[in-house]
Parts: structure tokens; sequence; C-alpha cells
């Protein structure tokens, strides 16, 4: 019965080497990171790879890596754990973020600008030297052990100046910037996660900086990887490469009547 | 209708206009005559001319009765259309010429379902050109399809196939071949002679002014021979590159080949071969060989193909490459490369002499002539590796003076870019004119006698950021706050008009964010039950806890707490169409704000010269928004220059004493930040830069929305990443505007 409750740590190892090529020096700087128990902080547009790398970082480590995806209603108690009630017994449920800590996994809060601010100040005392996590109900100060890591991740592109970082958060983290991967990289990202020939990646990449440059010309962001792969893994279930494309790429960007004729356009004279 | 109804219609329309009777009379007179049906039709097209201008309203309607037979309703809306398009760009003689030929063709029906117009497709197209070229271009409507390199100039109308989206994919292809020949360099470097740069660096070639085609005894044979070799290697390009559009086009293409007229003469069927063959991408006909690869090989198959052509019988015509598109525009192209040329080579020098300035440690070494020029001798810009933009190789290139490298920065690295592409290598007379401008050969201004502001009580004084010595220059600027005197015109209810619909949008979605509600949780009162915490709280019981108490859902309306000041360019550079943009983008956006309740203020800015900074208030934050306010929004209008340092640095004073949560400066330009004394390029960039990076300091967003033909490489440095938007578009910004704020602020 209790397991029902409690999320066992062991789901959350990873055991497979998950597919992922640097960019630059990023995985050098977050294990050192890890060597000196820093936290780090991953921002770059959407679907460029942040969270691969993190998954691919626990992999190497060899820890179990938490994800919360957060949101603007995550209370404390979300992230740090509850009493329930069993039988008239009131049982102590971890949070994620108390659970990497008491196993020395790493933690990772996706898009954290998303949550509330009050609520992300429990990672203050987490984040610096102390390392420690207090459990107000409980009445306990978690310290982390060395193995226990906390990476955050936000995206600083158009965002909502009402929902930037806080220093005070911003400040306790290594931070790494991720970008679309280079060109030859990303089509071979493209090839081997979308499962199609070099050429064909070849041409959804040439796409992809094709709308990054309408970046200023109305698109908030350009294709990113990740729409790319998706488009890759429809053509490769028979979808027509056109369809696959307007269907995974072009209608993800925009509405905009506008642009999606022009980006059609740009597909039609690649394929 | 009778001549009195048709004369009280008109009054309506051009109301709160009095137009005199006697002006318009024997127009009304004639639209008497016209059917009742007609008459409306007619009648309908005022309100859309008239505000443009009442010679043309005139005209039109003249015009109108005489065309009147010939349109539907949604003819009479495509040809005034029209109309207003060639006012807009020629001006009333073009707009009279076009209605007295107006081409029935052009407005019928039957063209409307298998045309396609330019104008329609403009966004499209010009967002289709940006993503294949990588760089911005406009399109622009002209006679013959040609490009300068920086414009593609397209014929407005295409009803060469019987359908309107063949004409649409016809367009696309002239986009995309004119592309071609931009980046494959057919307007570029090579068109030149190249000769020996004299100054001896490393015996690179660099193009002179002449055209290499001019030593040709028939300078049209060797045009058409360059032209249709560059094709030929274009094509070939494009078939790699997009094979889709070529597969799509090359029915059309065979088309156009099969109606194209029988010529006589060996030497006009071999070229006319050839064409063909370049049109097709297919490699051209035995005897020519193959099209070239690379530009630097064209004057050498222009050459052999010259020879061929001589040698061959008959006469030559020249050729008509395909419908509206004749020979290359050299001409533009050389302009706008010399030009181009000029202005990286200038800003190129400016950058390195300042940088070099600012690297000299002692001051023997700034001013003796003889020490330049030794340092000049020992100085050179080593340039190793790759000058790809996406070289992860940052040391590639450096500056070298006496054996010391200095890491050059990333604004002259991308000029030395630019300038290779151009010029095919940096000349050693750019590096040595860098170092005079170092050694103190540019007026640094600091003497100048000033005119103007009297310095009195009402002037406030600002700082000014010297890059080059790094600091600031205390009490540098002074700054004068004037109020803008309101003037009465119809532009406030003509644009509130014009924009009725999109309004009506904007107002829906503003009121939205003022009326967001959520539902809080955890309350100690509220609306509901909050099951998450009850349960929570149960638990903590149980644990022997004291429970929580807050155990309710709340809806609550979130309160704003946003303050915003915009800061208006009115520098004599936004004359004209981007002026009247801005002002509607502001009475747009006034309306907007409105719906939500947020704290604003609008001030405009300009003047000459350090001692003249002139801030004009249109509305001050707490000020209701009113006649008085929207009479001033319609005053706005350019004034001097552009200095932006000092304006920022008063509205961050202004913020000072503003104990928002949010506080918002946003900013309206159309480019760099420019005065008639020495606040130009990297000096303004830099203290712009400076003033923004103070106003972050205090806790102020700056957010800067940039109207430009071009987006700038230096707009990123000069307002970081993700802190500007960028329209290319002026007629966009009412719609970019308002979005803008919405999104910064929702």
């Amino acid at each position: 019965m209790e397991k029902l409750y409690q999320q066992r740590i062991e789901e959350h190892r990873i055991t497979e080497e998950p597919f992922y090529l640097p960019q630059a020096n990023e995985v050098e700087v977050a294990l050192a990171a890890y060597g000196n128990q820093l936290p780090i902080l991953l921002k770059g547009p959407t679907g460029c790879g942040k969270t691969r790398f993190m998954q691919y970082l626990a992999w190497k480590l060899e820890r179990p890596l938490i994800t919360v995806s957060c949101h603007d209603d995550l209370s404390t108690s979300d992230l740090i754990g509850r009493y329930l009630v069993k039988k008239n017994e009131a049982v102590w449920v971890d949070g994620p973020l108390t659970l990497a800590v008491r196993h020395g996994a790493i933690c990772y809060l996706d898009e954290i600008v998303e949550a509330r601010k009050d609520t992300t100040v429990v990672i203050h005392p987490l984040g610096d030297d102390r390392r420690q996590l207090p459990i107000e109900k409980l009445g306990e100060i978690l310290t982390a052990p060395p193995t226990f890591m906390l990476g955050v991740s936000y995206n600083p592109g158009y965002q909502s100046v009402v929902k930037d970082l806080k220093a005070s958060t911003r400040q306790r983290f290594v931070s790494l910037a991720f970008d679309y991967p280079q060109t030859a990289l990303e089509e071979q990202i493209v090839q081997k996660e979308g499962g199609v020939d070099s050429e064909l990646a070849a041409k959804l990449v040439k796409l992809a900086l094709m709308t990054r440059e309408l970046k200023d010309s109305g698109l908030a962001e350009g294709a990113s990887t990740r729409l790319l792969i998706q488009a890759a893994l429809l053509h490769r279930s028979g979808i027509a490469i056109e369809n696959a494309c307007r269907a995974g790429i072009i209608e993800s960007l925009t509405d905009d009547p506008q642009l999606i004729a022009a980006i059609k356009d740009m597909t039609e004279a690649l394929f | 209708m009778h001549y009195h109804e048709i004369k009280d219609y008109f009054s309506e329309q051009v109301f709160p206009a009095h137009p005199n009777e006697w002006e318009y009379e024997d127009v009304l007179r004639n639209i008497e005559k016209l059917e009742e049906a007609q008459q409306f039709t007619l009648l309908q097209a005022v309100p859309a001319v008239w505000p443009v201008s009442q010679s043309l309203c005139h005209s039109v309607l003249e015009e109108g009765v005489r065309h009147a037979g010939d349109f539907t309703s949604q003819d009479l809306a495509e040809w005034l259309r029209q109309v207003l398009f060639h006012y807009e760009t020629g001006g009333l003689v073009s707009a009279r010429a076009f209605m007295e030929q107006a081409d029935p063709n052009s407005v019928s029906a039957e063209f409307k379902e298998t045309g396609a117009m330019l104008a329609d497709q403009l966004p499209r197209l010009t967002a289709f050109a940006k993503g294949i070229s990588g760089f911005e271009l406009r399109l622009q409507q002209a006679e013959q399809i040609y490009t300068d390199t920086e414009t593609i100039y397209l014929p407005e109308k295409m009803a060469l196939f019987s359908d309107s989206n063949l004409n649409l994919l016809f367009y696309k292809l002239l986009i995309t071949l004119q592309c071609g020949f931009i980046s494959l360099g057919t307007l570029g470097r090579y068109l030149f002679y190249q000769q020996q740069d004299h100054s001896g660096n490393n015996g690179q070639q660099q193009p002179d002014g002449r055209i290499f085609l001019e030593t040709y005894a028939d300078q049209r044979l060797a045009l058409d021979i360059y032209q249709l070799v560059e094709l030929g290697r274009t094509t070939m390009f494009l078939k790699q590159q997009y094979p889709g559009l070529l597969r799509r086009t090359t029915p059309l293409i065979a088309e156009l080949l099969r109606t194209r007229p029988e010529k006589n003469g060996e030497k006009n069927i071999l070229l006319e071969r050839c064409l063909a063959s370049a049109l097709l991408a297919q490699a051209p006909a035995p005897g020519i060989g193959l099209f070239p690869a690379t530009a630097e090989e064209t004057p050498g198959a222009v050459a052999t193909f010259y020879r061929l052509i001589e040698q061959t019988d008959g006469d030559y015509e020249p050729l008509c490459f395909l419908p509206f598109m004749d020979a290359f525009n050299l001409g533009e192209a050389k302009q706008v490369f010399e030009n181009r040329v000029a202005d990286t080579r200038k800003r190129f020098e400016t950058s390195l002499g300042d940088l070099l300035s600012g690297c000299k440690t002692s001051p023997d070494e700034t001013s003796a002539a003889a020490d330049n020029s030794e340092s000049v001798d020992s100085a050179r810009i080593q340039l190793n590796g790759s000058t790809d933009k996406n070289s992860s190789d940052e040391h590639s290139q450096q500056l070298v003076i006496d054996n010391t490298s200095i890491q050059l920065p990333d604004t002259i690295r991308d000029l030395i870019r630019a300038i290779q592409n151009d010029l095919g290598s940096l000349p050693r007379s750019y590096v040595s004119a860098a170092f005079g401008i170092s050694g103190g050969g540019r007026n640094s201004g600091e003497g100048e006698q000033e005119s103007g502001c009297l310095i009195d009580d009402q002037c406030a004084h600002y700082d000014e950021w010297d890059y080059r010595r790094q600091g600031y220059r205390k009490d540098w600027c002074s700054l004068r706050e004037r109020k803008l005197l309101g003037v009465q015109s119809d532009f406030v209810p003509l644009t509130l008009k014009k924009y009725r619909g999109q309004l009506k949008k904007i107002k829906r979605q503003f009121e939205l964010m003022h009326t967001q509600e959520r539902f809080a949780r955890r309350r100690r009162s509220g609306d509901d039950i909050d099951l998450d915490a009850l349960i929570d709280s149960l638990g903590d019981q149980c644990a022997g806890l004291p429970p929580s108490e807050n155990l309710f859902i709340q809806l609550i309306r979130d309160q704003r707490s946003i303050t915003t000041l915009f800061l208006v360019d009115m520098s004599n550079s936004t004359e004209g169409w981007i002026g009247t943009s801005i002002k509607e983008a502001l009475l747009l956006l006034c309306e907007a704000i409105e719906m939500v309740g947020d704290d604003y203020g609008i001030y405009g800015f300009s003047g000459m010269r350090r001692m003249r900074s002139e801030i004009y208030s249109i509305k001050e934050l707490k000020e209701r928004y009113d006649d008085q306010v929207k009479s001033r929004l319609a005053a706005i209008g350019p004034k001097e220059y552009t200095r932006m340092g000092p304006p920022i640095r008063h509205m961050i004073n202004y913020f000072r004493n503003i104990d928002t949560r949010t506080r918002l400066l946003i900013i309206l330009s159309d480019g760099k930040p420019e005065d008639y004394d020495d606040y130009k390029h990297e000096y303004a960039i830099e203290d712009t830069r400076k003033a923004l990076a103070e106003a972050r300091g205090e806790g102020i967003q700056p957010y800067c929305i940039t109207i430009d033909k071009e987006a700038h490489d230096y707009l990123e440095h000069l307002f970081g990443r993700g802190n500007y938007t960028f329209v290319p578009n002026v007629e966009l910004l009412p719609a970019r505007l308002t979005e803008v704020y919405r999104l910064l602020t929702r």
C-alpha cells in the first residue's frame, strides 16, 4: 500500500545511454560543477536539448534523475512533501525534491520561471554552500549528500518581463547557455533521432535555419531541433515529407497565415 | 440619387472637412448620371482616398465616372488599391497616369481568378525571400525583374499562366533566382576587374572599379553571355539546394520556352539553345563546355563563349531571358556594391581606430605621425583559420602590433568578414587609415562651439559615457523638457476608423489581461474548499502537527503593478511614413492600455548637440488620456537628431519616484543613435548601451522597437539579446507595438 504513495528512487534511474552530442564544453563544465557540488542553470531556446542534456548527465554520473515540470500552481509541498492520511494514521510522503536530496539524486526543475517566485525560494538554501533542505513539517533539516545535484532550466527568449528569474535565484547557479546545435551536428542529431538519411536530415536542418531567419519577422522562435526530429519521425511512419513538415513543424511554429504560407513555400522549394 | 443627396452623402463621407462646393460640383453632377448602384460603389471610395489626398480624391471620382460601367464593386476596390499604390510611390502624376491608361485586364474578375498580384503576396514573399537568402531583402514593384543586391524588383502582377498558384510559383522562382544571383556573387566582386592590391597584401587580388565586361567589343552581347552563364550556374546551384522548387517550376519554364518566338540566324539559335539549358538547369549545348561552378571561373567561361558566338554566322539580337527579365542592371548593382564597400570601410576604420586609441598606453604613442607609420609597418591583422560566422575558433583573428596581439572584438571581426566577402581580402590601406584615426586625426568635438541652449534652472544635466576613456564625461549634456503643443486635426478619428477592426481585437485582448482571474489556493477564506490543502491539513493533524487554516480556494483578480514610459524618437529621419505609423501605433496603444489601466507616460525626444537635448511631454504619467493628449499625439513630428543617452537617463530619473513592481521603458526608434556632432557610430552606440545598462541597474526593463529597412548587427549589442524587436515593415508597427506591450506585461 505504501508504495502507492511513495515514488521509488530506482524508477528514476537511467539505464541506457541517452543519445547526446555535445555542442561545446557543456559536459565538462557540468561535471566540474558536480564535482564541486554546484547547482547548474540551463538556458536556451525551446527544443534545443536542455532536458536531453540532463538525462545524459544523469546517466554519465550514474545518478537517478527526478524531473519536475514547473507551473504556476506548484506549491512548496509539491516539491518537499506532505502528510497523507492512511487508516487514521499520518504518513509522510516525500516530494520529488526531498526524494532527490535523500538519495543523492539529480533534481531537475524544468522551466523554473513558470513556477511562482515564492515557491522557488525553497531551493535557495539548497543552491548555495549550505546545501540544506529544511522540512518544516518534519522538523528536519536534510543536508544533501555530495552526490546530490540541482539543475534548473529556463528559456530567456521571448519572455514576459514579469516572469524573469530573480537575481537571488539566478546567482546561485553555474550557467550553461544552450543554443541550436551547429549545422553539421544538428544534421547528425536529426538523422540519428529521427531515423532518416543524411540527405533528408540536411534538408530539414536547412528548413530550420530558414525559419530561424524569420525570428525578427514575426516568429517568436525558429524551428527547434525537436520539431525537426518530430517531422522526421512522421515521415518515417509514412507521411509524405511536405505534410510531415506542415504538421510537425510549420503549424507548431505560428498561426499567422502569411508566415505559414511562406514557410510552406520554403518547404516546397526544398523537397 | 439626385445631386443634393449625392452632395450630402459626400459631405458625410469627408466630415469633418468642409470642401468648397464649387470644387466638387462638376464631379458630383457627373456621378448623378450614373445608376444608383454605381453611384454608391464609387462614393464608397471617398473615405479611403480623401485622407490621403483631396486632389487625388477629385481625380478618382472623375476617372471613376469614366470607368463606372466596367467595374463591379470588387474591381473598384482593386483599382483603388492600385491607384493609391501609384500615388504613394510616384505621386499624383503617376496616379493620374495610371488612371488614364488603366488596363481593364488588370482589374477584371478574370485576372483576379488566375493572376497573382505582388502587393497581395508581399508579406508571404518577403518572408520567403528572407528564409531563402538568409538576410533582409526588400521586394519592390518595378517594370523589370532585377536586383541591386539589396532589393529585388518584381512586376506588379503576374498573369503568364492560367492558374493563380502557378503565377505565384513563378514569383517564387524569380525571387529564388535573384537570391541565387546575390548569394553566388554574380553581382559582387567578380563583376569587376581583379587587380593586384598595390599595398602588397600577400599578393591578394582586389576588385577595381571597372566592370570586366567593358573590354568586350560588343558589350551587350558580353552582358547577355555573362547573364546566360551566371543563370546556368545559378540554376545548377538551385537544383541542388531547392530541388522541390525546380521540379515544380520546370513545366512552367518548358511552357515559356515553347511559346518563345522562333529565332533566325545561327548566333541567335545557339544563344536560345543555351538559354533553354540554363533555365532548365541542364548541361549546355555541345561545344560550349559546362557552366562554371564558381564566380572565379565565370570571366573565363564568358570569354570562351563570346569567342564561340563571334565565330558563329548570322546577326545577333539581344536576348530576352524571361518575360519581364532582360539584362542585369549592373549599374545599380555596382552602385550598391560601392556604397556598401565604402560604408563598411568607414565603419571598419573608425572601429579599429577607436580600438587602437583604447589600446595605446603611453601618451607619446598617440601623436607623432612618424610613430604612426612605424606602427603601421609593424602592425598587421592576422587572419588565421576560418572566418566563418559559426566558427568556434575565436582566436583566429588577431591584431598584431609589434608582435603583441590584441583580440579583435566581434564587431570588427564581422566587419572584416563583410570586407572579405566583398573584396576577397582586407586591404592594407584600411588598416593604415585606422591608424591615422587613432593618432588623433579625427575631430573629437570637445572644444566645439556650442550654440542654442542657455544653461538655466530648467535644464537637467547628464553625464555621457565615453567608451574611449572608459569613463563618463561629467555633466556633458543638457536636457530641457518641453511641452508639445497639441494640434487640431482629423488624425485621431481617422486612425481610429482605419484600425477599427484591429482595435476591437486588441481591446478585447487587453481587456482579458485586465480581468485576469485565477484561483488562489490555500487561502484563509474563499469560494470553495481546497481539497489538497484539506488533505494536507488532515495529514498534519494526524501527525500531531498544528493543521493549517488555509483551506480555501479563492478566485482573485491579479493586481497589475506596471508602469511604462514610452520614449519616442522624433528625429528628422522619422519623417514621412514612419512618423505617421509611429503616431498611429501610439494611439492604438493608448486605447489598448486604457483598457488595462496600467500607468503609462509618453515622451518624445530629439535635439541637436550635447547642450540641447529635448524631451517633449506627450502624456505625463498621471495625466488622463483625454483630448489634450490626443491632440499632442497628433502633433508628434520630426524634429532634429537622435541623441539617445540623455533622454534615457532622464527617464531613469522619472522612474526613481515610482515604486511599482514592474517598470518598463519602451523606446521606439527608427535606427541608430546619432547627433550632429561626434555622437555617432560606436561612440553613440556605446553611450546608449551604457544608459540602458544604467536603467537595468535601477531595476527598469528597457525594451526597444526599431523600425528599419534591415536588422543591423549592432542591435543585439546595443539592446541585449531578447530586449528589442525589429520591425522591417512600418505598416506592421501598430499591430506589433500593442503585441509587444501585451507580451511583455502579460
